[in-house]
Order: structure tokens, then sequence, then C-alpha cells
């Protein structure tokens, strides 16, 4: 066995160098996993393995990728199609991380997706692409052609009996189809709206049948755990962390951009090491850790470990682990100002609180970062950031909205008030 | 402890639930006020608006709880709830707030101000003082049709009318377009709404987003109108319906909920037909020939007289009708006595109702209601689309096709109510609904498998089946019957064919052998067929014979216009032989227009009657409008023109109640509707008030012309009172269902028994149904096998009258399949000259690719034409290419 590596998702792609074709992926031992294991091992093993390496879900919801996939009725309990399901529909603000993946090595995705689709008896499975990565779609497509040609994908793949096929779907163009089981609806044809859950779409997923939707990171690391085993995973986080993450900085840093590190490292690491520390004249003031849905953590607090554990115990969460920083050259309150109006703009209208509230904390923070704020407003926004909470709106899409707000309230509570006080921005 | 119901701590007070509800409507039944907006009992709970929050606490040591929406969590036994819980109340507060950032403060101006959904649930969560200062987002309306004006800027986004009109009813014109805040409930470009449950959205809408077009020009307040229940005359279901009046107009039509029929949904032929007793082509005055000819006005005592005059002759014939009441049809048979008394339908109407009859009565095949339909496990329709014949029934079935079956529910452990999962699992494990008929239908998109069969074929299909669930075998080329043995309601439709009718009753009558609990559903023509049938008089022919072997008859015809019974020839041949023709009628018709005597008589909403449906069901509907220029009701002028000439003694049907015990003595089959309302209080202050307590400007009205307040008016055969004094029932017979806070139609809620089940004439009984003999089918005609198409709007004579109805009728149409037209050298949209029997009509060219070969379809009730004789043998005789369709 080739000694394992110690970043997996991004062994084979290096920078200025072309992606690797399949005779190139194939070389560096790409595929092996899949030979390996197609009608050889049992689908349930790889469950089980999956589950044992305590891989989470890197979408930026963090569910334990084995239990979900362990909530999967059987293929003999449940006769009928069964669907797998790719979420790469990356659209989170300041995550890029599923882009490098799919740009810089589709084959790996291929590969996770057949051991995936294998392991939950699953024959089809689709690729939700966020429309503009025209780059990554062309290359999946020209992935799957060469992995069909290769005996790879079709019917009896490799002799062992099992058949999977792969369509790429690009998405056109909602935020929200980012959200499972949106992604299905879009899917299926109809407006991408969440769900009721339940049922789970491992229940009543596609069209009603069995499904899993996996993250583009989370089914990319599976051909290494299958290859390598649960404790070889497990081994390459660090602070209590398990396995490697593809962390991302953007802001006003030397080297922004995406980088697959041990599960764990601390922010401080990531951003003053990998990211080459603020540019010159800019300080930090605070960081949104896990992308544009979580909440801030100021800069006294950098030396925190990057895990879901340790950044729900900071009062935000791990997200899709890329860093967006806020400097102190940029007013906090039109920063979560700008976060507001995406949101606004991408609620999908289905339910009120968030249709309705998310608008009205939009024009709020752009009239107090204007200047014509009012002392009520702040109470207001302090009721919103409960009432567009968990549980209170449809989706996560509006509690994800009211991190930064519930965050930057605290955090740049006296900006607020200066701003109100003052009726002008500092920073205009 | 009741092992059926469960229990509930709602804020430390138990309530009872039934296994199966959610909690909002475990709440909404134990008279719990809690608001909700996407919610509704007919369209099930989707979790959208947020609106019916409540505190879930996790067993007794649970402080903090969680919040959780009522209509998304099932109701189960030893559950801890809170509605008053302050942090939940406060978000119920905030959810009105949200929906009402863009709401207009239109409220004083609003269509539906004072019977406002959103205002009632804002009053409720006490919403009083709006935070938001920023603008609200604006909509331009659309044109949406003749029957409903939208309002777009109202909208809460509830999602309550895509989801009826697109999930529920089927439509496909209308959607919800655009995301966030911004989205917009209407159709791709303006244009009218095509499907014919369309005004539903009126009463779907929380708030004031879909108007009632017509109604909005003679608009009062709910407040201000009379309100009556009554029996939509426009078609054989007879679904429940309020007519609301104010200063003896017409205003306009609500649904009136009864769970065994239309449920909370009318047709729009029903909504908006009945405006036809506006119409300019009501008969307003009687006239009667005189010396300078026909047309001479006369009141209504000397055309009475005159009538009077004409029954001591003791040669008079009376032609009954099936659009007028139990009451009139019996009152005409009594005088005239029953062996010259005629029924007034063609004979083929009249072998469809008598075969009915035979099914309900003889052999006593159980009958689905629309609910038995709606929930029946396999639907099977024969012969005739019941879309546009019974449009409720339709809508029914369409509930049962599109509903996933209780297995696909079972593995992914789905709750009924919970709509879109639902919905979700009957993909590729459908309900059946096979379709066999000789043209497509408006129900394809729903069915699983569609046979496009011409009407030999079809009958033998039918029996083949009952072969198949008799004897199977392998060689079942259609499964048809394999597909019903399997299920355990199943529900066979039928219509248009005698023969066909049998065969399908025997096909239940199989099922239920097999003890499958198996029910027919029988499509007849219109509002009274059935009771008029039930009359046992022969056909219109019938009557023609006998003008023309007796001595020159006086005919009296009944609220009938013959013209559109038969053909020209056979009515005018006879026809110049009579002494007399009189006609009692509340319409201006061909048949008023010739007659010697013609007496104007109240339409269905002036007077009382009773109508028996196709179920067999018998229904009151009372007197809802009132003027001091009234028409009076046709039993009426029958009685005292039968005392003035002796025929009664001077007290006879001094009531209601009287004339239906003499009907009861004569026709023991109508007996059982002296249980309809029997009791009617002397005192008007114990019966159920029409006016609403809060009914304003009552001594103002009138002012103008007199500042003393008019006498009310008296109506002795109606058990509802005529003034705002009198009760306000909680069941049974309910003028309004109004509660306090709750002023919409949502009020509906809060009672459960409202609805009145009328009576059935023949209820199913536990007994096996009798086989009947099937008739040899008759030699195949020559030519064209011409079948008549009945449209929701266009093809019934009343509701054609209505404004808004007319300016919906299609052009006339000839259905053909591609490949006999081409035979004919015909296409789509030419227009052709079809000669059936006597009588030639002109038609454009429609094509329909599924149409049985030989069969073309011909669109009937077209207005002026005579009755055509159909089914019936049909020649091109002319082809006119050139002109435009």
């Amino acid at each position: 066995m080739k000694t394992p590596p110690d970043r997996p998702l991004t062994r084979n792609i290096h920078r200025g160098a072309p992606h690797f074709d399949i005779a190139a992926y194939e070389r560096a031992d790409g595929y092996r996993a899949v030979r390996d294991t197609l009608g050889k091992t049992e689908p349930a093993a790889i469950v089980h393995m999956v589950a044992e390496s305590g891989l989470a879900g890197c979408g930026g919801g963090g569910f334990p990728t084995g239990r979900k996939w362990q909530l999967m009725p059987g293929a003999a309990q449940r006769p009928g199609p069964r669907y797998f399901v790719v979420n790469a529909d990356e659209m989170e603000p300041g995550t890029f991380k599923d882009r490098l993946l799919l740009e810089g090595d589709p084959h790996q995705m291929i590969e996770g997706i057949i051991l995936s689709a294998y392991a939950l008896e699953a024959n089809l499975s689709y690729i939700f692409v966020r429309g503009e990565y025209v780059t990554a779609i062309e290359r999946l497509n020209t992935a799957i052609a060469e992995a069909t040609a290769a005996g790879l994908l079709g019917q009896n793949i490799l002799g062992s009996g099992y058949n999977l096929s792969i369509h790429v779907h690009a998405g056109a163009g909602r935020y929200i189809c980012g959200e499972e089981t949106a992604l299905l609806n879009a899917l299926e044809g109809h407006r991408a709206i969440p769900r009721a859950k339940p049922p789970f779409p491992q229940i009543s997923g596609l069209w009603g049948c069995p499904t899993i939707v996996n993250n583009v990171e989370t089914i990319c690391n599976i051909p290494h755990i299958v290859r390598y085993g649960a404790a070889w995973y497990r081994s390459l986080g660090i602070n209590g962390g398990l396995g490697t993450k593809i962390y991302g900085v953007s802001g006003r840093v030397n080297h922004p951009g995406a980088f697959e590190l041990p599960m764990g490292t601390t922010l401080r690491d990531m951003i003053e090491h990998h990211a080459g520390g603020m540019k010159p004249g800019y300080e930090l003031r605070a960081v949104l850790p896990g992308g544009a849905s979580t909440g801030f953590l100021p800069a006294d607090q950098l030396d925190v470990s990057m895990t879901a554990q340790t950044m729900a115990a900071h009062g935000t969460r791990l997200g899709t682990g890329t860093a967006i920083v806020l400097d102190d050259h940029t007013c906090p309150i039109g920063f979560i100002a700008n976060l507001q109006q995406f949101f606004a703009r991408e609620s999908c209208g289905w339910c009120a609180p968030c249709r309705d509230g998310l608008p009205w904390v939009e024009r709020i923070l752009k009239s107090i970062e204007a200047g014509t704020g009012v002392a009520d407003d702040l109470d207001t926004l302090e009721d919103m950031t409960g009432n567009l909470g968990p549980g209170r709106t449809f989706c996560a899409l509006a509690p994800g909205a009211m991190a930064s707000l519930q965050t930057g309230l605290r955090y740049f509570s006296a900006e607020f008030t200066r701003h109100i006080e003052t009726r002008t921005c500092a920073w205009t | 402890m009741d092992l059926n119901h469960l229990h509930l701590d709602v804020d430390r007070t138990i309530i009872t639930a039934q296994p199966g509800q959610t909690v909002l409507e475990a709440c909404l039944s134990a008279q719990l006020d809690l608001p909700y907006f996407c919610w509704h009992p007919a369209l099930g709970a989707v979790g959208a608006c947020r609106q019916c929050a409540v505190k879930l606490f996790n067993g007794p040591e649970d402080h903090t709880g969680q919040i959780v929406m009522a209509c998304m969590t099932p109701a189960t036994s030893g559950m801890r709830l809170s509605i008053t819980d302050p942090a939940t109340a406060q978000f119920r507060d905030r959810v009105i707030e949200f929906v009402l950032t863009n709401h207009p403060h239109d409220c004083p101006v609003c269509d539906v101000g004072g019977e406002c959904h959103l205002q009632d649930m804002t009053a409720l969560v006490k919403h009083t003082q709006r935070r938001y200062r920023f603008t609200k987002r604006t909509h331009l309306n659309q044109d949406l049709g003749p029957f409903i004006r939208h309002e777009m800027n109202r909208c809460i986004g509830c999602y309550r009318c895509v989801r009826f009109y697109r999930d529920y009813a089927g439509g496909d014109d209308f959607g919800v377009f655009g995301a966030n805040r911004n989205i917009y409930f209407g159709r791709a470009t303006p244009g009218t709404l095509e499907s014919e449950f369309a005004g539903n959205l009126v009463e779907v809408c929380p708030t004031g987003v879909f108007v009632d077009k017509p109604f909005a020009t003679r608009f009062r307040r709910k407040w201000d109108m009379r309100a009556t229940p009554s029996i939509c005359p426009h078609c054989a279901v007879g679904c429940n319906i309020t007519v609301q009046e104010r200063e003896g107009e017409f205003r306009r039509v609500v649904n009136r909920h009864n769970a065994a029929l239309n449920g909370y949904f009318l047709c729009d032929r029903g909504r908006f037909g009945i405006d036809f007793i506006r119409s300019p082509a009501r008969l307003r005055r009687s006239t009667q020939r005189d010396a300078q000819g026909p047309g001479t006005p006369v009141a209504i005592p000397a055309a009475t007289a005159a009538l009077a005059e004409l029954l001591r002759t003791n040669n008079v014939i009376g032609i009954g009708s099936p659009r007028a009441s139990l009451e009139a049809n019996a009152a005409l048979r009594l005088l005239v006595g029953p062996a010259h008394f005629y029924a007034g339908v063609s004979d083929h109407d009249a072998d469809i109702i008598a075969t009915a009859i035979t099914i309900l009565r003889d052999a006593a095949v159980p009958i689905a209601t629309p609910a038995d339909a709606a929930q029946s496990d396999a639907v099977l329709i024969l012969g005739e689309d019941p879309s546009d014949i019974a449009p409720i029934l339709a809508l029914s079935l369409r509930q049962s096709a599109q509903r996933p079956t209780s297995e696909a529910l079972a593995i992914r452990q789905i709750p009924a109510w919970n709509d879109s999962a639902a919905r979700r699992s009957a993909f590729g494990s459908p309900t059946p609904l096979i379709i066999a008929t000789p043209m497509s239908t408006r129900l394809d998109d729903c069915a699983t498998t569609c046979h496009r069969i011409a009407p030999a074929a079809l009958l033998t299909l039918a029996a083949a089946i009952k072969t198949q669930l008799e004897h199977p075998s392998p060689a079942d080329p259609t499964a048809i019957a394999a597909t019903l043995r399997r299920a355990s309601a199943p529900v066979i439709v039928v219509g248009g064919d005698s023969a066909l009718m049998r065969a399908a009753a025997n096909i239940v009558t199989t099922l239920r052998r097999k003890g499958i609990a198996a029910r027919l559903s029988i499509l007849l023509p219109e509002a009274n067929s059935l009771g008029l049938g039930l009359f046992g008089a022969p056909p219109l022919s019938a009557a023609l014979a006998a003008i023309q072997t007796g001595t020159a008859p006086h005919v009296i015809v009944l609220e009938n216009d013959l013209h559109r019974r038969c053909e020209t020839g056979p009515l005018e041949g006879t026809f110049h032989r009579i002494a007399s023709l009189s006609v009692l009628d509340c319409i201006e018709t061909p048949t008023t227009a010739t007659a010697d005597l013609a007496i104007a008589v109240g339409s269905f909403a002036d007077a009382d009657g009773t109508t028996v449906n196709q179920e067999g069901r018998a229904q009151r509907s009372f007197k809802a409008i009132f003027s001091t220029d009234d028409a009076p009701p046709s039993w009426h002028v029958l009685r005292n023109a039968g005392i003035a000439a002796g025929r009664l003694d001077a007290t006879a049907w001094a009531t209601h109640r009287e004339l239906i015990d003499a009907m009861a003595a004569n026709i023991p089959d109508l007996a059982a509707c002296r249980a309809l309302w029997p009791h009617t209080h002397d005192n008007i202050m114990q019966r159920p008030a029409t006016l609403p307590h809060r009914y304003s400007s009552r001594t103002a009205v009138n002012a103008a012309a007199n500042v003393r307040e008019p006498p009310p008016f008296t109506n002795p055969d109606s058990p509802l009172g005529p003034t705002m004094e009198g009760l306000m029932p909680r069941s049974g017979l309910m003028p309004h269902v109004w509660s306090p806070g709750w002023n919409s139609v949502q009020a509906n809620l809060k009672f459960p028994s409202a609805a009145e089940p009328g009576v059935m004439l023949f209820p199913t009984s536990a007994c096996i149904p009798t086989e009947l003999p099937l008739p040899h089918p008759p030699p195949p005609a020559p030519g064209i096998l011409a079948l008549p198409i009945r449209r929701v709007f266009g093809s019934d004579e009343l509701s054609n009258l209505a404004q808004a109805v007319a300016s919906r009728v299609g052009g006339p149409i000839l259905r053909v399949n591609p490949a006999d037209a081409a035979t004919h050298g015909l296409s789509a949209g030419t227009r052709v000259d079809c000669t059936i029997g006597t009588t030639t009509v002109r038609r454009a060219i429609a094509l329909d690719p599924a149409m049985a070969a030989g069969v073309a379809g011909l669109t009937i009730g077209v207005q002026g034409e005579p009755g055509l004789p159909l089914p019936g043998s049909l020649t091109i005789t002319a082809i006119h290419p050139g002109e435009p369709s």
C-alpha cells in the first residue's frame, strides 16, 4: 500500500498545473478504492467505516455523515429507486472550497460518488452544481465520460454487478438550493423551497424515494477513508478535530485562499500563517469563521481551534470553515448590512418571518448606515435575532442570517450607537 | 379513559383530540383560538406562515419548552402545550407584524373588510402598533377575467391560492412567481383564469387579493346582507350555497360547507351563474294574448284567473320540468292529474333518469357522494366526462387520483395532513383513476389509464369487466377488473347511456358480492332530473303524441323551454293543434314568447323549493330574495288557479308543509321529503335570523320614500326568520356562519355540524344490490355517431344568462379525431353544417387525437338552438372553409 497522504483531498491539486485526467488520476493511485471495494466489500461495511471515521458534513451543517447514511432504510427494506445526490451548489458568501475540489480533481469527486452510492445501494446519482461553476461542470462531464469509457460507471461496473449513472445538473442560481431539501425540489423541477422535515430525505427524498444528499468535500473524503481506514482518517486531525478540512480565508489578508489543514487548526494559524496575515495598514477586528451565516469571533479569540465543538462553545459555528475577515477600515454595520441584503434577496419567500423579516432587517441596517437610524432600531434588531431564530422559521436560512447580526450587535454595540447618535457613518 | 381520543394539556386545560389530528386541528376543535394562515381544512398543512406557533414542553419537568408550529405537530396523548406562553405569543405577534409590513391599510375600502381572516387574526393576537417605517413592496395587478379581480398588494404570501389552484384543483395557468418578498401570485401573462374552480380563490384567500368581480359592482358588507341557505340550481350535484341579498337585490353566492357534497368549494358555474336572476332575460311581467296579439301585460290575479279558466275545461295537460322544484311539479301534477302530467324532457334524458331510479331504488346500488369519491382508492369513469357535467364531483375525483395510497404514506410514516410530503409520496404509486370514454376528458391529466372507446365497445368493456371480476382470467387486456378487485372502496362513475349505466351498476353489484365496498356515481343532466323522474311521468314525446291523438288540449308548461328539449319540427307540428299554451317561468324563452299566457314566477331564489340531486339526496332551498314586487312561486300560482277552478278546496296547500304532505301521499318515493325542516316556529323570534345582528340602516333604507320602518317581509313557508331578530343557531339550519372574532368564511371551523345533510331518498342498505339485465345493443347507425358535449360554461340554460358566465362561453364545436377529419376534408377551425335528425346546426371543427374513430362530439345547449336528438347519426351537409374560426 502506498504511504497514506496527509493532505488527501488536495493531493492531486497543484497550483498552475493542469488537473488530472483519468490516466493521471489512476497513476496517482486513483480509483484504487473502487477497484478494491465494488463487489468485494459489503455496502453496509462501508457505511460502518464512514461512521467510525467520524466524518462530519462539510457543507455547513456538520451532521455526522455515517449517521446520516445509517438513517436510510436498506434496499431490502425499501425496494425501488434510491438516489445519491451531491450538493455542489456552493453559494455561501466567502466560500470557495468545493470549487477547488471540483475543478482541481474531478475524478476524486467521481470516485467518492461511486463508493458512496455503492454503500447506499443507489444506482442513480445527481450532481447539483452551482450554475456559475462553468469550468467545474465541464470538467465533471469530461470526467464522467472518461470514467464511463473506463468501465467505472454504467452497467455492471468492473464486473461487480453494480450499476451507477451520474448526471450533472446545473442550478439556476438560488442560494436556497444549497439547502438539501430545496435542492431536491429544484432537481424535481419545482420551486426551490425547503421541505418540512420529517420526512427526512433518507425516507422520502427525490420523488419520494430514499435519498442521501452530501456536500462535495464530504464525499471527496470517502475514497481515502475506504482506502486507508477510519483510524487513519481520525489521526489526521489536531486539537480534537478529525481528518482534514479545507479551510479558507478571504478579506484583507496577504494571501487569501483555501488550504487543506488538519481539522482543529486554530484561526490564528490559518490567518497569520497560511493566509499571510493582514495586509499592511489593516488590522483585524473580527472574523466570520465559517461563511456568511456564522457569528463573529472578535480579534481576541483567534486562538481557538476550528472544530464544530469549539466554535459552538464560542457562540458561533464552524459552518463551511471558510473565514471572512473584517478589518478596521470597513464599517461593521455596512458589512452586516451587506450580508443581510444577500440573505433578504436569497430568501425563497416561503415562510413569513424570513420573507418579510429579513428585508426589514436589511432596511434598518442600511438606514443606520445612512445616518437615518432611530434609537428603537436597536431593540427591533435585537428582537429580530430571536424571532428569526432557529425553530421560528421554516429552514436555517434566517437563523444563519441572524448569526452575524446577533454577534455584531454584541461586539459592535458602540458603533451601532455612534451611527445613530451622530447620524453618520465614521467610515464614509 | 377513552382510547379513541387523545388528551392534551393546553395551558393546564385538558382538551381531547382525534388520532391523526394535528395540534392546530385539536386546538381549533376544542374552540381554542389559535391564529393561522397557510393551513386550510381541505388543503392540509405545510408550515409556511409560522402563525400557529405554540410552546411544546418535553415532559412535566421541562419549564423552557420549545416553539413548534401547531399545524405541523401531530397531536399525541399526554402532550403538554402552551398557547399563552409570553415568548410564543410575542412570536405570533411578530408574524402578523411581518406579513403586515407590505399589506396596505385599505381595510375601509377593501372588499373583504369585515370578513377578512387577516383582520380576524390581527385582532386575535392583539397586534396594534406598526413599527415598520420603510416603503412597502407593490405589484401591478392582472386582468384575471370576468370572475376575479386581482389586488396583489394585499397579498400576505400564505400560498393557499396556488396550493388550491394547482395542487388541489389541477389548474396550470396560475402560479407563484419571483422570490423573497417579491413573490407574485398570478398568471404568466394577464388573462382569464381557465380553471372552472377559480372563484374559490375568493374564499381561499385569507384577505382581499382575489375579489368576486360581479359582486364588487353591487357590493355590500357581509353584515349588511341577508343570507339564506340554498341549493345550486345549475347541475345535478346540488351543491350547498348561501345566497346573499340586500334591498331586494341579489348580491352574491358563497359556499355553504357540506362535508358530503361540496365541502369548502363551488364551481364557477354555481358561484357566478346564479347571477341569472338579475339577467335582462328574466320574465318580469306576465302577458296574455288578446285581440291585439300576444304580449299584453296582465297582472298576476288576472293571469291566475285565466289559468283557472283553462283548468275548468278539464282538457288540460301539464308539462313539468327538471329545473323546477318538486313542489312546483307536484302542484301541476296534482292539478292536471297524473294521467295528464308529462315530464318535459327528451326521450334520451327520460331513459337515463328512469334507469338511474331503477339502479338506486329497485336494485339498491350504493351511491357515492363526492366525499366518497374523494376518499375512494380506485375510480373507474365510464362514458362521460364529469368535469363539465358535475364539476364538484370531478374535483372530488381529482383528490382521489392525486392522493397517495395508504401504503405509500405508511412506508414513509407521513401523516395525511402533511400536504407537500404526502403529495410527493404519490409519485410512482398513484391511486388508480381509469377513464374509459369516447373522447378525452379534463381529468385525463391525473388519470392512470385512459381508454378511448366508442359507445358500443364501451358497453362490451363494462360487461367484460364484470365477467373478469366473476371469473378472473390471465387474459385481462385492460386489467381494470384486477385494479378494482385490489381496491377496498372503489367508485364507478357513469353517465350518458342507460345500458352503460346498468352495466356499471352490475360491476358495483359484483364487487359488493366479493365484499368490496364499491359505490356508483351516476351523472344526471339537471338539478332536479331525479326528482322529476320520481313522479314517473312520460317524456315530452308522449305529450306530443297525446296532443296529436286527442282533442286539442290546453297545455300548461312549467318552467321549461320546450324548444331546448326537442327538434323544432315535431314541436311546431304538434303545437299548432293545441287549444292554448300557458307557460309559468322566471325567464324569457322561445316557449314563453309563443305562449298565449306567460306567467312570470319566481326563480329558485324567490321561492322555497326542494330538489333531488343525482345521489337521490333531497335538499331544500329557501326564499332568499325579498322585495315588494316579488314574483310568486309557481306552486302559489297553481294553487290559486286550482282553488279558483274548484279543483282544490279553498284551504288546500295553505302552507308549504301541506303541499309536501300532499305530494308525499301521491308519490311514496318522495315521502322522506317531509323530514326536511318540518318545524316552522310561529314566533319569528324563535327562527334562525337571516339578517345579521349587525345589519345596518334598516330604518333608513327607505327613508327617502317613507320615514316609517316597513313591516318585515313574511314567509310562512320558511323556517327562517326574515329579520335580524331571531336565533343565531350553532348547528343545523344556519343562515350565517359567524363566530365572535371569526368574521370570515373560516368561521366554518367553529361549527363542525353546520352542514345540512338533506335526506337520502334511497339510503344505502346492507343488502347485496340486485343485478340488472342488459338490453340488447341497438344496431349501429350509419354515418358518424354524434355524442353530446356538455360544457361547464355554455350548456346550462340558466347560468348562460349570467353576464359573467356568458362571457366565458366558447364557440360551438364539433370534436372529431384527426383521421376522421382528414377523411371528410376538415381541418381545425373549419365551420361545418351538421345535420342530426331534421335539424342542421353550425359548428367549428376541433381536433381531439384521442377521440374514438367514427364518433364525434357536439356541444349542446347553445342558446337559441333547438334540442338535438343526441346521441344520433350525424351528417356533415356543408363545409365553410373560408370562414374564420
